[in-house]
């Protein structure tokens, strides 16, 4: 396109000075007018080429997988200690809690959580369920089914 | 009345206390006595009993008093959000984007305040972006006073060669010939066009590079910025913005540099060339190329914002929705009391949003310094050329005068092209910022 800017201005450059050193006379009214052609000429050539131009849109973009897997994994670690934090407040100490989630997906997914209570220690008082209240409260900070806890006791 | 009857009328009221309570009945406020008999010792015993029992009763109400007990105080909450946030941080490179600011000019680099992105986003993280507007207010006075002082000497110059010119033609012989008048025109209409080309090139230089640069940072800050949409739970919101995105940064950009820009220089070559004589006219070919011009920005400006806000009015309750009846159905389906229980990784989530925010609006920070110098270049030599136009319009040749005006209009244009190009990028990234906010 700078060429073809240049050819313009070069080419009305050039008949301007033509203007100025042709005199006036019938002959110079026609190579002004066969000037005027060809400035126009110049103009309009090019143009059939810059339409058969494309322009292309480019490919979409894609997430970055690398910071969607680490916020992941944050989630997986800060809901694992979660877990043990309340399960420890409900008087419940040494229960290990493993979560297997998927986190090559959009959502953050738990697939299993895996609730070790072979070392458990009880510290509160009163005749519980040990395996059913340690459930109970798995469901309740990680919102998961039953069937996704696998209890080794 | 008897001392008996006295009497007996006085017991009366000892024995039985009279007790005078109003009632209000349909607005009428009326007295009424009421009679109230002793109540015995024993009943008073049942009662007190029945109290303390019931309050006795409720330390044992199963509640779920156990699980708040491990709920975290406002101290642990906030030293959570930002472990996380420092660790969310670590794991995004922010290096192009350092690039993208090093390349900013040194006026410019006082407008986004630090010569590091990663730098900016932790002091809005930090809330210290406020104490910056003094400073910035001051870049932006700099970067305007730097920018007349460099425009000021080419404006003399116009001036005084039009003058100069002027009083050439002025003292020329009246019975010349008007091929003189012609050359000298011709000579200074070329010096003129020389001087004001050299800035009109800086300025489309600038803007171009102005367009690349915000080219550029649209295809590194908005992955992140969706990515982030995505980890949080956004993702009908990140899908929505995707192809918008998309089209933003490769189609809409390139269709501004390849072929608006092209069409910008095409006019202001036609009006440079068309005003060198007057049997050279060409000012219908500008205005051709003028309509075109408005009629693809118009086009694209209504097309792009119009997609824009309608998908910005639903993604964000989409994904909010989903969310929020996600938890309701769960939360429905375990058997506790109360409401709300933390999964753990909600802080996650809220630092990811909160670092989405401000990554968002240091990119805006960024936006704005890579788009004030050129936008300030075009007002100031605008307004100079038409200063200059009006100066000349009584001293000198009209053909110099309409040139310094027909330049003037086309940088309209250049404007129109840039402000137009930031202010979609400025609205896209607002609406990312908006809609992950309300996925809470």
């Amino acid at each position: 396109m700078n060429t073809w800017l240049l050819s313009i201005a070069g080419v009305v450059v050039i008949g301007v000075v033509i203007e100025l050193i042709l005199t006036k006379s019938t002959m110079s009214k026609f190579i002004r007018t066969i000037y005027a052609f060809f400035i126009l000429l110049v103009i309009v050539a090019p143009l059939p080429g810059f339409l058969r131009g494309n322009i292309s849109f480019g490919g979409a973009f894609d997430y970055d997988w690398d910071l969607i897997n680490n916020i992941g994994m944050q989630s997986q670690i800060a809901a694992t200690n979660r877990t043990i934090i309340a399960l420890e407040a409900a008087g419940f100490q040494n229960v290990l809690i493993t979560l297997t989630a998927i986190r090559d997906v959009p959502n953050f997914q738990i697939e299993n959580v895996f609730v070790n209570a072979t070392g458990v220690v009880v510290t509160n008082d009163g005749n519980i369920n040990v395996r059913d209240e340690i459930i109970r409260i798995v469901r309740a900070i990680l919102r998961v089914s039953e069937q996704q806890i696998i209890y080794t006791f | 009345m008897s001392k008996t009857n006295n009497l007996s009328f006085r017991h009366a009221i000892s024995v039985y206390k009279v007790k005078k309570t109003l009632s209000i009945s349909n607005g009428n406020i009326s007295p009424m006595h009421r009679h109230r008999k002793p109540i015995s010792k024993a009943r008073k015993i049942f009662k007190y009993t029945l109290l303390v029992a019931f309050f006795i009763s409720l330390i044992f109400i199963p509640t779920e008093n156990v699980l708040s007990a491990a709920g975290l105080s406002g101290t642990d909450i906030e030293y959570d959000i930002t472990n996380n946030v420092n660790n969310t941080l670590g794991g995004i490179d922010f290096g192009n984007l350092d690039n993208i600011v090093g390349n900013l000019g040194s006026g410019t680099l006082n407008l986004f305040g630090t010569n590091n992105f990663g730098a900016q986003v932790r002091q809005i993280l930090n809330g210290d972006f406020a104490s910056n507007y003094p400073n910035l207010f001051v870049a932006m006075l700099a970067l305007f006073g730097g920018v007349i002082l460099d425009v000021l000497p080419i404006l003399t110059l116009i001036i005084g060669i039009t003058i100069l010119s002027g009083f050439i033609q002025t003292l020329r012989h009246e019975s010349g010939e008007g091929g003189v008048k012609d050359i000298i025109h011709f000579v200074t209409y070329a010096a003129v066009v020389v001087i004001t080309m050299t800035m009109v090139t800086s300025i489309v230089l600038s803007v171009g590079n102005a367009l690349t640069s915000m080219t550029n940072q649209m295809n590194i800050i908005f992955p992140i910025l969706l990515s982030l949409m995505v980890a949080v739970g956004g993702t009908v919101s990140a899908g929505v913005y995707k192809p918008a995105v998309a089209i933003l940064s490769n189609g809409v950009m390139q269709i501004f540099t390849l072929v608006i820009m092209p069409i910008f220089i095409i006019t202001l070559v036609f009006s440079v060339v068309g005003h060198l004589s007057p049997n050279t006219r060409l000012d219908k070919f500008v205005s051709f190329f003028t309509s075109l011009y408005k009629w693809l920005i118009g086009i694209i400006f209504t097309m792009f914002l119009g997609f824009l806000a309608i998908q910005g009015i639903t993604a964000g309750a989409h994904d909010g929705l989903s969310i929020r009846a996600a938890r309701m159905t769960i939360s429905s389906s375990v058997p506790i009391l109360g409401g709300y229980i933390s999964q753990g990784f909600d802080l996650v989530m809220a630092s990811s949003v909160l670092i989405k925010n401000a990554i968002g609006l240091a990119g805006l920070y960024l936006l704005i310094g890579a788009v004030f110098a050129p936008v300030v270049k075009i007002v100031v030599f605008s307004l100079g050329l038409k200063l200059a136009a009006a100066i000349t319009q009584p001293i000198a040749d009209d053909r110099i005068s309409n040139f310094l005006t027909t330049i003037n209009k086309s940088f309209s244009m250049l404007a129109s092209v840039l402000i137009g190009a930031a202010f979609m990028y400025f609205i896209t990234i607002g609406l990312v910022i908006m809609t992950g906010n309300s996925l809470f």
